[in-house]
């Protein structure tokens, strides 16, 4: 359980959401949304996270939506990681979720969570990184409508009390040719050493990391040299020196264990996109 | 129709194993917390209660849930099944005769994954199955066993007329 005392909200609205968010804020309870919620009862478990209120909106049909309509595939932001997966509506995002925790937490976990949350891997946004995604974002003003990577750059930043509600992208975006991998330390079920997201549109490689760097990315420089001429070794090598985040160094692994792995990653994508 | 809230603690009505139960609840508690401590169902087991070891798998609403991850208050309204709740259903019968346990800890989470498996997907292949039961530990490491009595469930050669009391203890 939490180890402090909490209050607990399900609005059925957005706007019953918001307005309980900002009268939560107002008495001083420093409140939450809560979709998922295995993050804030994790880190609340051990005090990394405190919060005096909840605001559970994973009943809000806004963040349940999951269609195709007009040639655009719509997800809600509260869909668990498993009913992204079992609708498989970009293939993609079902390679990618499919590797996020257990198949019993992504029973819990939501796709907005996990690209909100502050445990820094945001793999599932890895997908929409690399296509003409955006979100549907609830504030006071209304539901307005961004590009996704206006949003995110390896962290989500909503003003304080937005709901992000929904993410939307092109179906045909969805259909490119990708390549998925994650590696880990050791274990299947881990935190990424590196996952490496790629699409191919237009004759070009798109590609996007999880645990290479401090936050998800998607690096423009790398990119263009992925995409440049000669073997698939000397592209990858290039790829990985035009990365100017540092690469990160932890338990998990070393810096140079992650650059020898990516590398390799790297060269596979080429071969698999190219070939 | 004004919003559902618990604000301190109180009853919280809850659909367990078909019946409904009104605990006393506090919005911090966990829906492990509370079967165990006000319901009295201790099948599931706590183990490292941050998500990882699946010990106190239940199921809600038809699919695995680890009840550590769960606020009781997120409960209400839906429905939650406990190991006391499968009341000798083929998995058991399945994990019995395979000897599917060693310590017994873990059992009821792999219980609980392996009914919701049988339940969602009949005829999951052997990469469906896996996937489910990476969600769940045993460290007795009895996983061979584990993974004969879920293809024993899935190939439905479970024989139901088996006691599910061990003879000769």
């Amino acid at each position: 359980m939490l180890p402090f005392d909490v209050q607990y909200f399900r609005p059925d609205s957005l706007r019953e959401a918001l307005s309980t968010y900002e009268e939560l804020q107002a008495d001083g309870l420093s409140p939450m949304y809560w979709a998922g919620g295995t993050e804030i009862l994790t880190l609340g478990r051990t005090l990394e996270h405190e919060t005096g209120a909840v605001v559970d909106i994973k009943s809000i049909p806004e963040l349940q939506v999951h269609e195709v309509a007009d040639g655009t595939i719509h997800l809600g932001a509260a869909r668990t990681l498993a009913e992204v997966c079992d609708e498989d509506l970009f293939p993609l995002l079902t390679s990618v979720c499919g590797r996020i925790a257990d198949h019993t937490g992504r029973c819990k976990i939501t796709l907005g969570g996990d690209i909100a949350g502050s445990i820094p891997y945001r793999e599932a946004a890895l997908p929409f990184l690399l296509t003409a995604s955006r979100a549907r974002v609830a504030d006071a003003g209304g539901v307005r409508e961004t590009a996704f990577g206006d949003l995110f750059d390896g962290t989500l930043h909503l003003p304080a009390g937005a709901i992000l509600v929904e993410l939307n992208l092109p179906a045909a975006d969805a259909q490119a040719p990708r390549f998925h991998h994650k590696a880990t330390r050791l274990d299947w079920i881990d935190y990424p050493l590196v996952t490496i997201a790629g699409l191919r549109q237009g004759g070009r490689i798109r590609l996007a990391f999880s645990g290479l760097t401090a936050t998800p990315l998607r690096p423009a420089a790398a990119e263009d040299a992925l995409n440049g001429h000669g073997a698939p070794e000397a592209r990858a090598q290039r790829a990985l020196e035009a990365i100017e985040d540092p690469i990160t160094e932890d338990i998990h692994g070393s810096a140079a264990w992650r650059r020898f792995v990516t590398a390799g990653l790297l060269t596979d994508m080429i071969a698999d996109l190219e070939g | 129709m004004r919003m559902w809230s618990l604000t301190a603690a109180g009853e919280v009505d809850l659909t367990v194993n078909g019946e409904l139960r009104r605990p006393h609840v506090r919005p911090a508690d966990t829906l492990l917390y509370t079967l165990r401590k006000e319901l009295g169902l201790t099948g599931a087991k706590p183990g490292c209660e941050n998500g990882d070891c699946g010990a106190c798998t239940v199921i809600v609403d038809g699919l695995p849930q680890k009840s550590c991850l769960m606020l009781t208050a997120e409960a209400k309204g839906r429905s939650v099944t406990t190991v006391e709740g499968l009341r000798g259903a083929k998995a058991q019968h399945a994990f019995l005769q395979e000897w599917a346990f060693q310590c017994g800890y873990c059992t009821s989470g792999f219980l609980m994954v392996a009914h919701a498996l049988q339940a969602q997907h009949p005829t999951a292949d052997d990469a469906r199955a896996t996937e489910w039961l990476r969600s769940n530990i045993c460290r007795c490491t009895g996983y061979e066993e584990i993974g004969d009595a879920v293809h024993r469930l899935l190939d439905d050669r479970v024989d139901q007329s088996d006691s599910l009391h061990v003879k000769g203890l």
